[in-house]
């Protein structure tokens, strides 16, 4: 994917459809956060009902994870909302994924059986608030966004970033490493490999939102997060985008030695 | 046609409107945010004396020599890292570019801490898993951190290549997150290594038995879940040091306090409509009074 590629598609339909409404907004509201960019917009799900309420188990980690994502992607500039309980619901999430630049979930994931398309696809269960949790399928994220392009997209969930993953296709990023955002453009998709352990994509969550929102970018705040000490000694994630690219929401217009 | 152009005023206004409730939740949602990444950092910056920075430098100058790693102009910085609950003195390096390179992070002793090789790596060619153990070898030596025996060795995507740990045993037991973690690219080239080290407490004086323990998790889990405890099969237990936390409404630790402590570890495989939502949980069991001292959840 090519830069001029990115920029073509990206700049076209943000004027009209974000920044104009979302800066008026913004300006009647007295909303704006320092370094927003309005109209890059990020959604954050994270389902904690199926890992409190349904399992017993009196975790509070998924709701610390949706916390730091909407921090994180604040923080990297992108209008940032965040979803759990009955507010974060599969038709929700297909609803908004159209508009999204980043995009966030931690849920139960796997490479479901989808009985409509006659095949497996990666996908992640919605909260929904109860403990009758739908999947939301890869394909059907693909088909909604038409293959726009996305800038962040971290997926929280097991098997996100397995080999055989379809979710990064369905955020048109394809499962390619590339030294810099001037070759793959502002893009950076980070999933995990098999089944993990909460206190371990916690821990590394942690590091990477820290080293990213602290300028190291994509890559090196995945090498720090990996670099970390894990509870679990196969602790395995995977990222496929832009190694040097700072993270931050929109088209690539800012250029430094870690970022481009 | 270009995509605004297929924009019809109905959906440019139903943008508008969504485009405010975005801004009314996030406005919302800014209230309750966390501060982890605004104001309470997973890791802050002290200040670090001048002795102590030249020090550091030359230190990590020769962690680099050993491990290979290109020069260039050299940064330092003394870290205060709540996630691993230590401090270190971070060197960060840039090549003429102004690039960053590599990362070394150097304990207040000069003990290694990590290092990290920064960049996309490429090659084809591929180490085996008894090359790759002899290089991690070689490199934990050259780091001059504890390397002793053989290390599990495991393919990590997220290394690039290979994954190698020495666990740090204690009274027979492992503690977890602790040891030594080497990364490898594919072709054995260094990628990087961590040590750590966390404060334990006793151990019990009489550690109950693996049948004592099995009995608590069950018992436990019979209490907890219920009519779904059936579909939950245990997949193994072992001593193992844990850092107590408060999953399972275990009582939390006192804040800041990373002691590990001796626990049986049960695990649990989930199958049936419990699969659904949770694939595994852990129980941890304190080893002398077996009481609940917290767990993990795998999804």
């Amino acid at each position: 994917m090519s830069p001029g590629r990115w920029l073509r598609r990206l700049l076209p339909p943000l004027l009209p459809t974000a920044i104009l409404p979302a800066s008026l907004l913004a300006g009647m509201l007295s909303l704006a956060a320092a370094g927003a960019a309005f109209g890059y917009q990020a959604s954050v799900d994270s389902n904690e009902t199926a890992f409190d309420v349904c399992d017993g188990s009196s975790n509070d980690t998924p709701a610390k994870m949706l916390a730091a994502a909407v921090a994180a992607y604040k923080a990297m500039g992108y209008s940032t909302a965040g979803f759990t309980g009955s507010d974060f619901t599969r038709a929700r999430t297909l609803n908004r994924t159209d508009d999204d630049w980043g995009f966030y979930v931690h849920s139960h994931g796997d490479y479901y059986w989808n009985a409509d398309a006659g095949r497996r696809y990666t996908g992640f269960r919605e909260d929904s608030g109860d403990c009758d949790q739908k999947v939301v399928f890869s394909n059907e994220i693909r088909d909604a966004r038409a293959g726009r392009q996305s800038n962040l997209i971290f997926i929280s969930t097991c098997h996100a970033a397995d080999s055989d993953s379809t979710m990064p296709g369905a955020f048109a990023i394809s499962k390619a490493k590339y030294d810099s955002a001037a070759s793959a453009g502002p893009e950076f998709y980070v999933g995990y490999v098999g089944v993990q352990w909460d206190s371990d994509e916690w821990d590394f969550e942690r590091r990477f939102w820290n080293a990213l929102t602290d300028g190291s970018g994509t890559g090196a705040a995945f090498d720090r997060a990996m670099a970390g000490s894990f509870d679990h000694s196969y602790f395995d994630a995977d990222w496929w985008g832009a190694y040097r690219w700072s993270g931050k929401a929109g088209p690539l217009t800012v250029s430094c030695p870690n970022c481009a | 046609m270009h995509r605004f152009m297929r924009l019809s005023f109905r959906r440019f206004v139903a943008i508008t409107l969504a485009g405010l409730a975005v801004l009314l939740v996030s406005a919302s949602a800014s209230n309750a945010e966390s501060p982890l990444v605004a104001d309470e950092r997973a890791t802050r910056q002290l200040t670090l004396p001048s002795t102590a920075s030249a020090l550091a430098l030359d230190r990590a100058a020769a962690v680099r020599r050993a491990l290979g790693l290109p020069v260039g102009v050299a940064t330092v910085r003394r870290v205060d890292d709540t996630i691993d609950h230590a401090t270190y003195d971070e060197i960060i390096t840039t090549n003429s570019t102004g690039q960053q390179t590599s990362v070394v992070q150097l304990n207040p002793d000069g003990r290694l801490h990590a290092a990290i090789a920064l960049g996309l790596h490429r090659s084809m060619a591929t180490v085996d898993d008894a090359e790759a153990s002899m290089r991690a070898a070689a490199i934990a030596r050259a780091a001059d951190v504890t390397a002793a025996g053989k290390p599990t060795v495991a393919h990590s995507a997220g290394a690039g290549g290979w994954l190698l740990t020495w666990p740090r045993i204690v009274a027979g037991a492992a503690v977890r997150g602790d040891g030594t973690r080497v990364a490898l690219w594919s072709d054995g080239t260094f990628h990087s290594i961590t040590e750590r080290t966390a404060g334990l407490a006793p151990a019990p004086s009489t550690p109950a038995g693996p049948a004592a323990a099995a009995e608590a998790a069950d018992a436990f889990v019979s209490a907890r879940f219920g009519p779904e405890a059936p579909s939950l099969d245990v997949n193994g237990s072992t001593l193992a040091w844990v850092v107590p936390n408060d999953l399972w409404n275990a009582p939390p630790p006192e804040s800041g306090d990373r002691t590990a402590r001796l626990a049986w570890v049960v695990e649990y495989r989930a199958h049936g409509s419990l699969a659904e939502r949770v694939v595994a949980i852990e129980l941890w069991l304190d080893a002398g009074s077996l009481a609940v001292i917290g767990g993990d959840v795998a999804e």
